[in-house]
């Protein structure tokens, strides 16, 4: 390449990124080895199916049980208490006739006080933004992380794709997520792309 | 003294998660720049990153030359690439059919500096885009990211004289392509590639 080369110049990762992908990179490759380290079959031997498909289901139900409060005919503590860690964004697609109607999500953050800025951008090569929102994570939930109980904030809210700037398509979209927390700075997350139809 | 690729790579392959962290760190600007050249959106540029490295773990099964390892990431890169288009060009079609909306900048702090980045791209990527997908594989890693002919060829797994062939048909093509726009003044990507 000579300099008259019409590209940019090398850019590094945003600020706080490279570290974030990495630590999501080391995060996924030890989620991935972890079950070669684990050869306690190979010191037990073959497993009879007689065995091994009632121990499956008897796992099955306990990480049920833990995961839905109720399921195994308790009802829980009260305050919805969550055994998990919960995600920064929660959300699921509502759809009627096949076209998307409803984005109901919840954001997490860990202090009082923590803002978010939602933005749902269209397209994968040239994002336009067509829905921006900004809102303070306030309301308290308390949560169990590690056996302990702790205090997560959250925003729950709705977004309705018809209201998105030139309607919600066939295109690709992603909602983009910036939570800012007073003291340890910001972290960005992101759905994968969809589709509203 | 720092560790070299080798050894980070011969730990990595052993399993050590810290030592593949260490190769992330050492060329993670290098593919990310490379998946943007490609592609022209640093927001997609980022997630092929991350698919980068994590198909390098996948197949930490693989023994590399000492001094092979780059190339090879550019190697998973450019499949990578490869597929993402793949599932794009689906959606092309349908995104034409909707309005248009100016773009406004995203979260980053120097969002405008990487809109113009991309913009940029855009003009190069059109005039790349008459070579065929070989040619701008070669392209791209030889002339853009400056490899050595010896590592092209290495990344695509290609012999040496493939690359070289290559590469001379890319920029016959290239040269053609901008004197038919009368572009002489060659404000797109270059038309002369590097001898390494």
């Amino acid at each position: 390449m000579t300099d008259k080369t019409s590209f940019p110049p090398l850019r590094d990762l945003p600020p706080g990124r490279h570290d974030l992908r990495k630590q999501y990179l080391l995060a996924e490759i030890a989620r991935e080895s972890n079950p070669r380290r684990l050869s306690w079959r190979g010191s037990l031997g073959p497993i009879h199916p007689l065995v091994a498909v009632p121990a499956a289901a008897a796992i099955c139900v306990m990480v049920i049980a833990l995961v839905v409060p109720g399921f195994l005919g308790h009802s829980g503590s009260k305050g919805n208490l969550n055994v998990a860690q919960p995600s920064p964004l929660t959300l699921r697609y509502v759809r009627s006739d096949g076209v998307l109607s409803a984005i109901p999500m919840t954001v997490t953050a860990l202090s009082r006080g923590a803002t978010a800025q939602i933005r749902v951008v269209r397209g994968t090569k040239h994002s336009t933004v067509v829905f921006e929102r900004s809102g303070r994570i306030r309301k308290a939930v308390p949560s169990t992380w590690l056996g302990r109980s702790i205090m997560r904030f959250t925003w729950p809210l709705v977004l309705r794709p018809a209201a998105w700037k030139g309607g919600c398509g066939h295109a690709r979209y992603r909602i983009k997520v910036l939570i800012k927390e007073p003291h340890a700075g910001k972290a960005l997350t992101s759905t994968s792309f969809f589709s509203c139809r | 003294m720092e560790p070299s690729d080798a050894e980070l790579w011969a730990r990595s392959r052993a399993g050590n998660g810290d030592a593949f962290g260490t190769l992330f760190d050492r060329h993670a600007k290098l593919v990310y720049n490379y998946c943007f050249r490609r592609i022209g959106n640093w927001a997609s540029a980022e997630d092929m990153l991350s698919l980068v490295f994590l198909e390098a773990w996948r197949r930490r099964d693989k023994e590399l030359p000492s001094d092979k390892i780059l190339p090879w990431l550019f190697g998973i890169a450019t499949n990578v690439v490869r597929n993402e288009r793949r599932s794009e060009r689906r959606f092309t079609i349908a995104l034409s059919r909707t309005p248009t909306i100016a773009p406004e900048p995203d979260f980053a702090g120097d969002a405008n500096e990487r809109l113009d980045d991309e913009r940029q791209a855009e003009a190069a990527l059109m005039l790349l885009g008459k070579l065929s997908r070989r040619e701008q594989d070669v392209f791209f890693l030889s002339a853009v990211m400056e490899l050595s002919y010896e590592d092209t060829a290495s990344a695509l797994g290609l012999p040496i004289g493939t690359v070289r062939s290559r590469l001379s048909r890319a920029q016959a093509r290239l040269r053609n392509s901008i004197q038919a726009v009368g572009h002489e003044k060659s404000e797109s990507p270059a038309t002369e590639a590097h001898e390494p």
